[in-house]
């Protein structure tokens, strides 16, 4: 029995009562019960290729008969209350209860995606063809995607409101959220209790590039895809390693800034960020490590400022694609130490027309490209061979 | 003395009337609830939707969850929503003898919003209050115990001004800053939290219709009528205080029991709609013009029916707007009722010229 958390004592006393209600719910059921049994002993399932989350937090999967038991442990950044889902093929769908889980049908052969992440994650297993519905296809990189978009293949979900009628007609096997929306919760609960399976993704928590990345092995366990899930991911962190090796005793590290002011503030990736994380790997010495924070913090922008002129690098700024652009938005940065040495690298080298950056798409589930790329932008010599992916040169 | 006998007269032949009027706006109210049925992102033709909604068989599965799961919720959504808004600021116009007044106006809606906003501090994160309303119905009942304590509070610092300050004018503007306070205080929070929360609180900022699922529309519903109820009961002493404190008294209204019912009736109403839906401006000050140049009486007895099915409808109405009928496009409800509403408040007020005569 997994032990939830809930914020209010009082919510506890709800929890007993319904508890109650279900023990004698469940007193009422025991003799079906042993008859779905009977029955599911004619037909056993067993999964040969297992995945399991090594660097992720936000996971767990386990493998039972007959179904895998997929446990999303962070739906929400601070609240706790695990998401259980049972991911049953899909002829046993039906026979096989799992109590307190959301029933999915594997393999699953449709889905909505509601972030190019997911678009990133599916195409690592080859598996674009399940994306039947996409919110946001604008900010879509792949082209293959895009093309099935123009063509209406993939039905485009508006930005907003998420539109429910329209994922109701669709009936997709999986609706593939972030957990960051959580503000739309409630639509979503609305789809949960019309019977439409919601998977809240919430790879975006997650503080390391690999623990990010890991992620694909939780569509590898809805495709049935494990194995190659393993292949893929064991590939990417096998090389992630060896880079973050190569630059692990080098001490002359630059000193870096990121991002770019909005209004007067200044957010800066804390110091326990996926960000953080990965200019450390890439050898950088980022100012604010040392900070707990795993999200962004709001920065006055003379206290950036300040550091910016005499930093070594700067990285992300913006939307930026030359010098003026960032003189556009504001003169003062032309006295930033990067500015006047040309040491100013944007990610946005992989640009769909329509402004989809695969930065944001591949780069979940390709943390050693990011790791490379950064690596060439303050160790040049390190990796000597490598071309930029997703980084190009601020001009 | 003797113009008010006259004046009440000549409402009693209205009578007739006015029970037609009432009629046929409830006639309007059930049109306009079939179609806000009927449109929507998917086409559903008229025939399948009776199927539905008799309980017949249909062969579309899709289309069945979409009328009961989703449909039917937002219509009642809206019929709520828009009545209790409008009985709502009906009341403060009445209570201030204020025509501009109403719950968006006087802050009693970014008293509601500063109570959500509280709830989701202590919670930690913006997150936490969706995640509250997700586990179950109890969580709805924080959010609706903060917003409408939120608003109540605005509302009797505005009463306690009230009893300094008389004249109705002056108890607006400062009702007016003590909105703005109630913003400010709610984008400080803002300031310091992160952009998704921003994010996620502007999302609620802009209103909607379509959250609340069925199982937890009850909850809505009760404080709905509750609030409507205690507003019925006050429909003498609002007739009495439209005409000045002292004649209420003389009718023999206790003045202050009145203002504590009305205040607690006003909040429930906003409040509890505020917690739901987010904040959905104009409706509250729109509604009771129109009802009141409909039916032409200041008789409360008649305005409150009137103005809660007027609310309902033009709510329903704004929604199929929002909706944007055969697109897959939704606009925010509380930007469309402002762009609906303002015009037609407009057009009230040139044509009756004489605003002011129902408050003085």
């Amino acid at each position: 029995m997994i032990s939830r958390r809930y914020f209010y004592p009082f919510l506890n006393l709800y929890t007993c009562f319904w508890t109650v209600i279900f023990s004698f719910g469940t007193v009422a059921c025991q003799s079906s019960s042993h008859e779905q049994q009977s029955h599911q002993t004619t037909k056993s399932i067993s999964f040969p290729e297992q995945v399991h989350a090594e660097y992720a937090k936000g996971f767990r999967i386990t493998y039972h008969k007959n179904y895998k038991l997929l446990e999303v442990l962070n739906p929400f950044q601070n609240q706790a209350d695990t998401l259980r889902y049972a991911l049953i093929p899909r002829d046993l769908i039906g026979n096989v209860n799992v109590r307190d889980a959301r029933p999915i049908p594997i393999p699953i052969q449709s889905m909505i995606a509601t972030s190019t992440t997911h678009v990133g994650v599916a195409e690592m297993l080859n598996a674009s063809d399940i994306i039947k519905g996409m919110v946001g296809a604008k900010y879509v990189y792949n082209s293959n995607i895009r093309q099935k978009l123009d063509q209406g293949e993939i039905a485009s979900f508006p930005m907003g409101a998420f539109n429910k009628e329209e994922a109701l007609n669709m009936q997709p096997d999986l609706l593939m959220i972030s957990g960051g929306q959580a503000s739309q919760f409630d639509n979503y609960k609305i789809l949960i209790d019309a019977g439409i399976n919601v998977l809240v993704n919430s790879e975006w928590l997650e503080t390391t590039p690999l623990g990010k990345a890991e992620w694909v092995k939780v569509l590898g366990a809805l495709l049935n895809r494990e194995k190659l899930a393993n292949q893929k991911f064991s590939a990417v962190a096998k090389r992630y390693k060896k880079l973050k090796s190569s630059v692990n005793d080098i001490q002359q590290k630059p000193l870096v800034i990121t991002n770019m002011p909005y209004k007067g503030a200044w957010f800066v990736p804390g110091g326990g960020s996926y960000n953080a994380t990965i200019l450390r790997d890439a050898g950088a010495d980022y100012p604010w490590s040392e900070s707990k924070d795993t999200g962004g913090m709001r920065k006055d922008f003379e206290v950036v400022y300040r550091i910016g002129l005499k930093a070594d690098v700067w990285i992300n700024p913006g939307d930026a694609k030359t010098k003026e652009d960032l003189l556009a938005k504001d003169s003062r940065f032309k006295d930033f130490k990067p500015f006047k040495t040309g040491e100013i690298y944007n990610n946005n080298r992989r640009m769909s027309p329509s402004g989809g950056n695969d930065f944001w798409e591949s780069g979940v589930v390709h943390p050693e490209r990011i790791l490379a790329d950064l690596i060439k932008i303050f160790h040049p010599d390190v990796i000597p061979d490598h071309q930029f992916y997703y980084y190009r040169k601020v001009k | 003395m003797n113009e008010r006998s006259q004046k009440q007269i000549s409402s009693e032949k209205k009578i007739g009337i006015r029970s037609l009027y009432l009629g046929l706006l409830l006639g309007g109210l059930l049109v306009f609830f079939l179609l806000n049925l009927m449109l929507g992102s998917v086409d559903i033709p008229f025939k399948e939707i009776i199927t539905i909604l008799s309980g017949g068989k249909t062969n579309h599965f899709a289309w069945q969850k979409i009328i009961i799961n989703i449909r039917i919720p937002r219509a009642l959504t809206a019929i709520l929503a828009g009545s209790a808004l409008s009985v709502g600021g009906l009341q403060m116009q009445t209570f201030f003898r204020n025509p501009l007044a109403g719950p968006s106006v006087l802050g009693i809606t970014s008293g509601a919003s500063l109570g959500v906003a509280i709830v989701m501090l202590a919670a930690g994160t913006i997150t936490s209050i969706f995640a509250i309303q997700q586990l179950s119905a109890l969580g709805s009942w924080i959010i609706i115990g903060a917003a409408s304590l939120g608003s109540a509070a605005v509302l009797l610092l505005i009463l306690l001004i009230s009893l300094k300050v008389r004249d109705n004018v002056t108890l607006l503007i400062i009702g007016l800053m003590i909105g703005n306070i109630t913003i400010a205080m709610v984008s400080i929070w803002q300031y310091f939290s992160q952009p998704e929360q921003i994010r996620d609180y502007l999302i609620w900022t802009f209103g909607s219709l379509g959250g609340v699922p069925l199982n937890r529309l009850w909850i809505l519903a009760i404080v709905v009528l509750v609030g409507g109820i205690i507003a019925i009961g006050m429909s003498k002493s609002l007739n009495g205080l439209l005409l000045g404190e002292n004649y209420a008294r003389s009718m023999g209204i206790s003045v202050s029991s009145s203002r504590i019912w009305i205040i607690v009736s006003t909040s429930l109403l906003a409040g509890s709609v505020t917690a739901f839906c987010g904040p959905i401006g104009f409706v509250g000050i729109a509604v009771p013009h129109l009802t009141r140049s409909l039916l032409g009486t200041n008789d409360h007895r008649v305005l409150i029916p009137g103005t809660f099915l007027m609310g309902a409808i033009l709510m329903l109405a704004c929604d199929i707007v929002a909706q944007v009928p055969g697109s897959s496009t939704t606009l925010p409800i509380s930007a469309i009722t402002s762009l609906v509403g303002s015009p037609v408040v407009i057009w009230v007020i040139i044509k009756r010229k004489n605003l002011q005569a129902s408050f003085s």
